[in-house]
């Protein structure tokens, strides 16, 4: 996958800018506050129609404009495609794909795929568990259509059934829909369990080389799923996952009822990070969080490119400030020969010479990106 | 804002209509001034008279000038099928089809306990006494393929359950004549996870 072309109009702090992007590495630099990291966002916006840092849209209009408008191409399987996303200060968004107005715009969810590395990624490590859903939950919306609806329809009727228990507790509704609240939130949440749970087993499996590749040291990372209801072992299939969960749910039912919440579901799943025995959560150091949270990623990475049978975009926000300079180096030595990459950074001394050869180099300062490659 | 008090609470009522925002509500009331006076009174006479002569119909509470609707009347109906729907826009899009022939009953919504409605607000419990008077031989629940509407056939579906009467749900699925490659993902989902054998 490859982006060609982005033009932004009245995105964030760019009034209008249109650039054009290389195969290989793009990096954008400038001093703090100039827009390098609205760029990554507004490349991300058009692959997930959401922000990586705002959860209000109208955020991403420049401040006093009506509407902001993203259009991008990009090569999917070698073949050509223009996406064009309007967001006005007020109604709803539209979308153009390929020149054809789009119905349901969550439909381009994942049609451009991207990877990302940003500040908050860092959470992944020592963060709350829903740090931990939160990035799950996006990148398997991205890569999964029916996961996304799961999650949605998931929401739905676990804001239904607590409201069922709520309003029981305050003795102004019965319980007479909770058997099928239940059965609706089994059927749901069996969906996001086995998805997870399979996601989980699959990048398990990527993360220890990748974090060796990264770190040259000989650490291992293991992962493990914790979902939100206790079972001796993760089941296989779906069915079995709802079966556990009703099982459960009909445990737990008369401590939900006097608590008035649901407590059992994958609203409560966890992921356990260990390296070398230990658990990250709690012992990782600074410089091991980072790494840890960078490799998962990474991992995540290779995932994509196995599930799309080419390499996603990627986009690195402000990473090498973290990284001492091997493995900016092995980052790098990653990175070369896969994706097409889009780096934020505050100078270009982090890199080394060879790496930024064939680079494209995009200055960006207050609102205006000039090409200097 | 600097328009007159009469005219600010003409656009406060149509601001309260369903799917009419602020702008919507300004554009309509300034419109309706414009146009001659007669229009808003045939208009206005038009809500009061709606208002008047319709209601519920008692029996499948479909809306009526009578007390009992039209399709209600019709004995050349089919008694043995009925057919649940949360609106009465649903019964027009099933009767515009005009290829099923047996009676409806119009919940008047489905449950979502989010937005208070309970199953007590809706018309269960007349659905239940209709079939004990006449049972028909098949009940098909058609609610959206939406988490409420689904929540709303299964609740159904158990209190029927011991009166042994044949319960369907509509299918979901593509639409007919639709490209596979123009139909949006959550259709195809629903259609690939409600595929039949050939
Ligand atoms: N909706 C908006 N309209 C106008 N300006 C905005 C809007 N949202 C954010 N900005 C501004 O855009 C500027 C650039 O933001 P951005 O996060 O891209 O900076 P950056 O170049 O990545 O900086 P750093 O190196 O500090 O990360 C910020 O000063 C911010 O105030
Ligand atoms: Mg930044
Ligand atoms: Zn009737």
């Amino acid at each position: 996958m490859i982006v060609r072309t982005l033009r932004l109009y009245e995105f964030r702090n760019y009034a209008s800018a249109a650039l054009s992007f290389a195969d290989g590495l793009n990096v954008f630099v400038g001093k703090n506050a100039q827009g390098k990291t609205n760029l990554l966002e507004a490349v991300y916006y058009a692959g997930s129609l959401r922000s990586f840092r705002s959860s209000k849209e109208t955020d991403l209009i420049r401040w006093g404009a009506r509407e902001a408008r993203v259009d991008i191409e990009f090569t999917r399987d070698e073949q050509p495609n223009q996406l064009q996303i309007k967001i006005p200060d007020q109604g709803k968004r539209s979308a153009c794909w390929n020149e054809q107005p789009v119905k349901k715009l969550t439909d381009l969810v994942g049609r451009l795929m991207t990877v990302s590395f940003i500040t908050q990624d860092l959470l992944l490590v020592k963060g709350d568990p829903a740090d931990r859903r939160r990035f799950l939950d996006n990148e398997l919306s991205n890569l999964n259509h029916r996961y996304f609806y799961s999650f949605f329809q998931y929401r739905r009727c676990l804001e239904q059934r607590n409201k069922v228990l709520k309003l029981h507790a305050e003795g102004r509704g019965g319980l007479e829909t909770l058997p099928e609240w239940s059965h609706q939130l089994a059927k749901y949440g069996a969906r996001l369990f086995m998805t997870r749970s399979r996601f989980l087993q699959d990048l398990n499996l990527r993360v220890s080389p990748v974090h060796q590749a990264l770190t040259g040291d000989s650490e291992t990372v293991q992962l493990s799923y914790q979902p939100g209801i206790s079972v001796q072992e993760p089941p296989e299939t779906e069915e079995a996952w709802q079966q556990a969960f009703e099982e459960a749910i009909h445990k737990v039912q008369k401590n939900e009822i006097h608590r008035a919440t649901t407590l059992l579901g994958p609203h409560r799943d966890d992921f356990q990070i260990v390296i070398d025995g230990k658990d990250a959560r709690q012992f990782a150091s600074q410089g091991q969080q980072r790494t840890c949270a960078l490799g998962l990623k990474l991992a995540e990475l290779t995932f994509v490119e196995a599930a799309l049978k080419e390499p996603p975009i990627v986009l690195l926000d402000d990473v090498f400030s973290d990284l001492d300079p091997d493995r900016r180096k092995s980052l790098m030595a990653f990175l070369e020969p896969r994706s097409q990459t889009f780096i934020t950074c505050t100078e270009l001394a982090s890199f080394q010479k060879k790496t930024l050869k064939g680079a494209h180099i995009y200055h960006v300062q207050g609102g205006s990106v000039s090409d200097g490659a | 804002m600097l328009y007159p008090r009469s005219l600010n609470q003409l656009i406060g009522q149509l601001e309260r209509l369903p799917g009419v925002g602020p702008k919507l509500a300004q554009r309509l009331a300034l419109y309706l001034l414009r146009r001659p006076e007669e229009e808003s009174e045939s208009l206005a006479s038009a809500l009061l008279m709606a208002r008047a002569r319709t209601h519920f119909c008692e029996n499948c509470f479909f809306l009526s000038e009578e007390p009992v609707c039209e399709i209600c009347r019709d004995n050349s109906r089919d008694t043995s099928l009925l057919c649940v729907v949360a609106d009465p826009r649903d019964v027009l899009a099933i009767e515009r089809i005009g290829s099923f022939r047996g009676y409806y009953h119009v919940l008047q919504g489905l449950i979502s306990p989010a937005d208070n409605i309970y199953p007590e607000q809706l018309k269960i419990s007349a659905l239940m006494q209709r079939l004990e008077q006449n049972p028909p031989q098949e009940i098909i629940l058609a609610t959206s393929p939406t988490v409420e509407g689904d929540t709303t056939a299964l609740y159904i579906a158990r209190l029927l359950k011991p009166t042994g009467i044949k319960i369907t749900r509509l299918a979901h699925g593509m639409p007919v004549g639709g490209d596979l490659d123009y139909t949006d993902a959550a259709t195809l989902l629903s259609a690939l996870e409600w595929r039949r054998e050939l």
